[in-house]
């Protein structure tokens, strides 16, 4: 179930670092990380650049307090409930096909790295395969790079679950990339 | 701190904070010492290090430039509201409270060289015709009123496309050029110089300053044209190459 968002400041009972505005203007610095961790969450390129997009609007609406450093946390917290509102949304509409890309003329072998490029959707494809609770510590921690600390917060739950969360998320990646690769799969948990 | 147990969430976590290396250094010492005395923990820390190493290793995927601009259109306020006073309530640890904010404010992210190199990762939306013989610019391709150099006969980069983008009110125009399977972009920014990556190594060559850096595989140089910026970027291209062709003059048919 997504959480509230809303208000940046509750349920943080016994953190006492000052609140202060969340600064519109410094909301760029986050944007590569958090579209990776929208990539992560949504499996698709197109839909990352939307849900961000998206994620940031929300933020925008009304000015909203966060205590220092919690800025990146705040927004991972945002783009999730983001993530779940639009596919609550998706389910309730008919699905179309998406149009192709008519500007996309001419290929650039070269510039985007077409390899690297192929391996980050494959990757991220088999991270949004993941169940809910373990994908969204994965995309915390080491998608995001939040601490265990920021990232249980982030995701409102005790930094030992995240960490539990986070260990079973990498051992079902690690298997789903040797399945990929074709190579053996080893033990796990 | 007693011995990692099999099978426990305990054991869960030691192994996930020792592959990402937050495991504190006294936990770690035994941890490390149950690991190397059984094969399943070894087996299940081979599978966290490599989960870690490969996202790790896509950290460095950049949100696409199109997003960039989505984000700066979304990030402008619509109109200067002033000192407009907002209250806010919020509940939390330390009871309610109001809060009495300016209005939301504030501008957009400037546009960066950096910025305008990411074009070259778009693909070209129309042809570039072909100069008459001996002609050292492309016709009737210009930007700021400056054309855009024709490389084919002096230097082997053909040019193969072009495109035109609106960024930040700025109408940049890029011409694309190919030579032996490697493509390199020209993006010409009209207006005020934009702001380089801290760090850019510069050089002088023929009287013209190009500062250069590399961003991820992709080599950039920069430099001025009239006082707008020039950005000249490839992938596995030599910087003596990418320097050669930014200050080469056209027998003074390409103006600085």
């Amino acid at each position: 179930m997504p959480i509230a968002a809303d208000h940046a400041l509750s349920g943080h009972a016994g953190v006492s670092s000052p609140a202060r505005r969340l600064d519109p203007n410094h909301l760029g610095d986050h944007l590569d990380r958090l579209y990776r961790a929208a990539w992560a969450l949504c499996g698709s390129r197109e839909d990352a650049e939307d849900l961000v997009q998206d994620t940031y609007a929300r933020v925008l609406q009304k000015p909203r307090m966060l205590r220092s450093g919690e800025d990146l946390g705040y927004l991972l917290r945002v783009l999730r409930n983001t993530h779940f509102s639009r596919l609550r949304a998706a389910a309730r509409r008919p699905r179309a096909d998406p149009l192709p890309d008519e500007l996309d003329r001419i290929q650039d072998p070269s510039a985007s790295a077409p390899e690297a490029a192929l391996d980050t959707s494959e990757l991220y494809a088999l991270i949004a395969e993941l169940p809910d609770p373990f994908r969204e510590a994965l995309v915390a921690v080491d998608v995001v790079g939040l601490s265990y600390r920021e990232a249980a917060r982030a995701l409102r739950v005790r930094e030992a679950t995240v960490t539990t969360r986070l260990y079973r998320a990498r051992q079902r990646l690690a298997r789903s990339l040797g399945d990929e690769r074709s190579t053996p799969a080893g033990t796990s948990a | 701190m007693g011995k990692p147990r099999r099978n426990s969430r305990a054991t869960e976590r030691d192994l996930a904070r020792l592959a990402d290396g937050t495991l504190e250094p006294g936990r770690r010492e035994l941890v490390e010492r149950s690991v190397a005395g059984s094969d399943e923990l070894q087996s299940r820390l081979r599978h966290q290090r490599r989960a870690v190493d490969a996202v790790r290793a896509h950290r460095g995927e950049r949100a696409p430039l199109a997003l960039r601009l989505r984000r700066r259109a979304i990030g402008t306020p619509p109109a200067r509201r002033g000192s407009r006073v907002l209250g806010l309530g919020l509940a939390g640890a330390l009871g309610a409270l109001v809060w009495t904010l300016a209005a939301l404010g504030g501008g957009q992210a400037a546009l960066t060289v950096a910025d305008a190199a990411t074009l070259a990762a778009r693909p070209a939306t129309a042809t570039v015709p072909e100069p008459p013989d001996d002609h050292p610019t492309l016709p009737r391709l210009r930007a700021a009123g400056l054309p855009f150099p024709y490389w084919e006969d002096r230097f082997g980069w053909k040019a193969t496309g072009v495109r035109n983008d609106d960024v930040d009110g700025r109408a940049l125009t890029t011409v694309f050029y190919r030579s032996h399977g490697r493509r390199i972009a020209y993006t010409i920014v009209p207006g005020s110089r934009l702001p380089v990556a801290p760090g850019a190594a510069t050089i002088t060559r023929s009287g013209i300053v190009v500062r250069a850096y590399p961003d991820d595989r992709r080599l950039i140089v920069t430099w001025l044209r009239r006082g707008h910026t020039c950005v000249l970027s490839g992938v596995d291209v030599p910087l003596d190459t990418l320097t050669a062709l930014a200050v080469w003059r056209g027998h003074g048919a390409v103006p600085y």
